[in-house]
């Protein structure tokens, strides 16, 4: 078998390496498995969901998708331009409260807007009581498709800000100065050079942001929006057809491969060999005391509506729930929270650092590959990741059934399928990108030297790690922790799907209360998911300005 | 039998088409210090990779003592093949004090031997006193030598330095090479040295090769000039 490889390869080959292509192959087993399904005799139900749910469940995905693109990049675009090119009022304290809107999911957004917009919120009872305004309900249903649109651009415009504005930073000092001492006008060269050249960075963005609207299902639950998410639920809780919801589920991750490939494409034909010009960052223009007056406002609204009122509005439901709600069951509940994330987490990044560290020793195709791979958990939405998961634990029950039987648990019993094991197994593959990338990070900063050196000095792989890689990469490693535990705490549909009977954690909890109609009780989980999302919005500008330097 | 023997190497780097290295062959006597001189871009990092193991030859074969170390059937990782290396930047472990960065390769001694190791390395490049500083607190010049004294440690069968003085401005370097020439003198190493500089090799080489880039259309198939000083 061994002498099968090109020696090349044969020659590098080590336990790492092993390790972590058997976790890739176990993290690849759902998503083959729901791909598998589209190949398989579809159910007789099937031609019903093709005929009356299908176009019209993937059209409104499409068009939630799609508007919200489009809106987060026009704002992400002009924002990130408009910060690193321009000086105004408070540009400091913007360009920083520009990100804080990742840190509110867009679940507690809907519930948060839908609640305050309504007949007996805040907003409308303030204008009924002190001024006396009777209003036109229509201008105030944020629960529609456009609502929806609004929601998610506000709180995702972030992705396209943050990845543009860093591009821009980094990159484009030269182009746009030659531009101007070329006398180019200044909105002209925004069309005809800022654009043109990160745009690799705004398809990033962009596919991030689809990738969440595609993810959600709690604000089109809430909002009532006929989602392809929507759709797998019905066909799966509503008909009981598990095949034809995991055919839904295969045609959707088509759909989304689709996607992730063209977004490398369209990067890969736009690489530049740009000049990073780091000692000269681009010098900001000064706006004028009118524009500079209306930028700053437009950028207060913007935070504002995108990340203080929300917060603020929480805060006083918070203050009103807070004898009901703040309790011993509570205090359980936030600890299996961070219980089980914090497990997920560590297993998570031990699998993150085998598997930076072989794609390291291992500079091939196929390791690229796999680090690809990786990358696409992050894409999978929930509900198809959990449907792959359940399916492929559910067989794995099934073929331990002998054993199960022999351990005294009594046979046909769904051991595996019923624990945390399986949710703490999804929470792997959906974020192990996460600590990929900050390892991989940390690695990129140290090069290759020192653990060369060490082998040099008689070190194996593995005894280079221990004493020479993990020492200089701890601070990567630590980073890449702290956020994908973050993540984990905030997820909702593959923990809504998965979880055991009977467990909770903050997001499920205020999904839950929001769902039950109490919202008012959802502030105070909400809040804490809001203020460990903080948490991670600084450590990213953190690590983004250290890796600058 | 020579001390190491090349022969017939090929490299090219993964994904890429033209050959680095091709048909490439050398012998080393024991104790004898080679020079490899030639211009950027000519492969002498890339063969010096290749002799340390931490690349994997195309073709050809690598043996060190008679014994094979790199060959279409057989590959001996870079921590078995007692070849120490001095790297272009010297690599020094930043979160090790010299004296750490001396005993990591001493692997099988007791507290007592690894510590008298030490030190007798120590003043062998005349760093007694520096045993507890860090690698950003000492002057370029004293880190290259903490690299020698690091690579030298474990007794190597075959020392490799790669453009050991290029981050050394010229007055430092006339010094430094004096000392290296006795250190390489005094332990008798087998060692080659890849250098840009004429006088480097010609002060501190009993041989100098001279590699030339090998263009597939000029001079497909033909040896690597050897010119001997
Ligand atoms: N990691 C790599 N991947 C692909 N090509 C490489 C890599 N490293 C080196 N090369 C190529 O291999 C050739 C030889 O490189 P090498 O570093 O061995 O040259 P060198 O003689 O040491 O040059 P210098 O004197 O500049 O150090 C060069 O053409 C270089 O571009
Ligand atoms: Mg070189």
């Amino acid at each position: 078998m061994k002498h099968l490889l090109p020696s090349r390869i044969r020659h590098k080959l080590n336990g790492w390496i092993v390790i972590s292509g058997i976790g890739a192959l176990a993290a690849l087993l759902p998503s083959l498995y729901i791909l598998t399904g589209l190949l398989r005799r579809p159910s007789e139900n099937w031609a019903h969901i093709q005929e009356y749910m299908l176009f019209n469940y993937a059209w409104e995905s499409l068009l939630l998708t799609g508007g919200t693109v489009a809106a987060t990049v026009v704002a992400g675009t002009s924002l990130a331009w408009l910060t690193t090119a321009y000086d105004f009022p408070l540009r400091r304290f913007l360009s920083f409260a520009f990100v804080l809107p990742l840190a509110i999911p867009p679940y507690i957004a809907a519930y948060t807007y839908g609640s305050m917009l309504s007949y007996t919120g805040s907003v409308q009872t303030f204008m009924r009581n002190t001024l006396g305004w009777s209003v036109d309900q229509r201008y105030f249903n944020i629960m529609s498709m456009e609502g929806a649109i609004w929601i998610f651009s506000l709180f995702l415009f972030p992705y396209v800000y943050l990845i543009t504005r860093t591009f821009l930073e980094k990159h484009s000092a030269s182009f746009i100065e030659n531009a101007r001492l070329l006398g180019g006008h200044p909105v002209s060269n925004f069309f005809r050079i800022v654009l043109p050249l990160s745009q690799g960075a705004i398809a990033g963005g962009a596919s991030l942001v689809a990738f969440e609207v595609l993810n959600d299902y709690g604000v089109s639950k809430h909002f009532g929006i006929s989602t392809f998410t929507a759709a797998i639920f019905k066909t799966w809780f509503g008909m009981y057809d598990v095949d034809s919801a995991i055919r839904l589920s295969g045609l959707l991750m088509s759909f989304i491969i689709g996607l992730f490939i063209a977004e490398r494409w369209m990067r890969r034909r736009r690489r530049y060999h740009l000049p990073v010009n780091r000692s000269t960052p681009l010098r900001r223009m000064r706006l004028g005391r009118v524009s500079g007056g209306i930028a700053a406002t437009v950028g207060i609204i913007i935070t504002l509506l995108s990340f203080f009122i929300p917060v603020a509005q929480l805060a006083v439901w918070a203050v009103w729930t807070y004898d009901d709600v703040w309790n011993d069951r509570f205090f359980r509940m936030i600890g299996n929270t961070l219980g089980v994330s914090a497990a997920a987490a560590a297993l998570l990044m031990v699998l993150a650092v085998i598997a930076a560290n072989a794609s390291r020793t291992w500079r091939s195709g196929i390791t690229l590959v796999s680090s690809k791979l990786l990358s696409m958990g992050y894409s999978i939405p929930g509900a198809v990741l959990s449907i792959g998961v359940l399916a492929v634990f559910i067989s794995l029950d099934k073929r331990l059934a002998g054993v199960y039987e022999a351990m005294g648990f009594g046979a046909n019993k769904l051991v595996l399928s019923m624990s945390l094991i399986m949710l703490v197994f999804a929470y792997i593959i959906r974020f192990l990108a996460v600590g990929f990338n900050a390892v991989d990070a940390g690695y990129d900063r140290i090069g290759e030297r020192y653990s060369e050196a060490s082998r040099m000095l008689g070190h194996g792989v593995t005894a280079t790690f221990f004493k020479v890689e993990l020492p200089l990469i701890k601070g990567a490693v630590l980073t890449g922790g702290i956020l994908a535990f973050l993540e984990i705490v905030k997820e909702l549909p593959l923990t809504l799907l998965l979880r055991p009977f009977n467990f909770d954690t903050l997001a499920t909890k205020a999904y839950q209360y929001a769902s039950d109609e109490q919202i008012h009780q959802a502030a105070i989980p909400s809040l804490i998911i809001i203020l460990l999302g903080v948490i991670a919005v600084c450590i990213y500008q953190w690590m983004g300005r250290r890796g600058s330097t | 039998m020579s001390f190491v023997s090349i022969h017939a190497l090929s490299y090219s780097y993964p994904g890429t088409a033209a050959a680095v290295l091709n048909d490439f062959s050398l012998d080393l006597e024991q104790g004898e210090v080679v020079g490899l001189l030639g211009q950027s871009g000519s492969g002498k990092s890339t063969l010096l990779r290749l002799i340390a193991g931490l690349e994997a030859p195309s073709q050809g074969e690598i043996s060190i003592q008679g014994e094979t170390m790199s060959s279409r059937h057989k590959f001996v990782q870079p921590e078995r093949r007692g070849v120490g290396m001095v790297f272009q930047d010297y690599a020094l472990f930043p979160h090790m004090n010299v004296s750490r960065n001396i005993a990591f390769g001493l692997r099988g001694l007791s507290r007592n031997e690894r510590k008298n190791r030490v030190t007798d390395m120590l003043e062998l490049v005349k760093l007694a006193d520096y045993g507890h500083r860090y690698p950003h607190e000492l002057s370029g010049g004293q880190q290259q030598r903490v690299a020698f004294a690091r690579a030298l440690a474990p007794s190597p069968r075959l020392l490799l330095m790669d453009e050991p003085f290029s981050n050394l401005d010229s007055e430092l370097k006339n010094g430094i090479r004096k000392e290296l020439k006795e250190l390489l003198h005094q332990t008798g190493i087998t060692s080659i040295l890849v250098t840009h500089d004429h006088e480097d090799a010609e002060a501190l080489c009993d041989r100098i090769i001279r590699m030339t880039s090998f263009m597939p259309e000029l001079q497909a198939g033909k040896k690597h000039q050897l010119v001997t000083s």
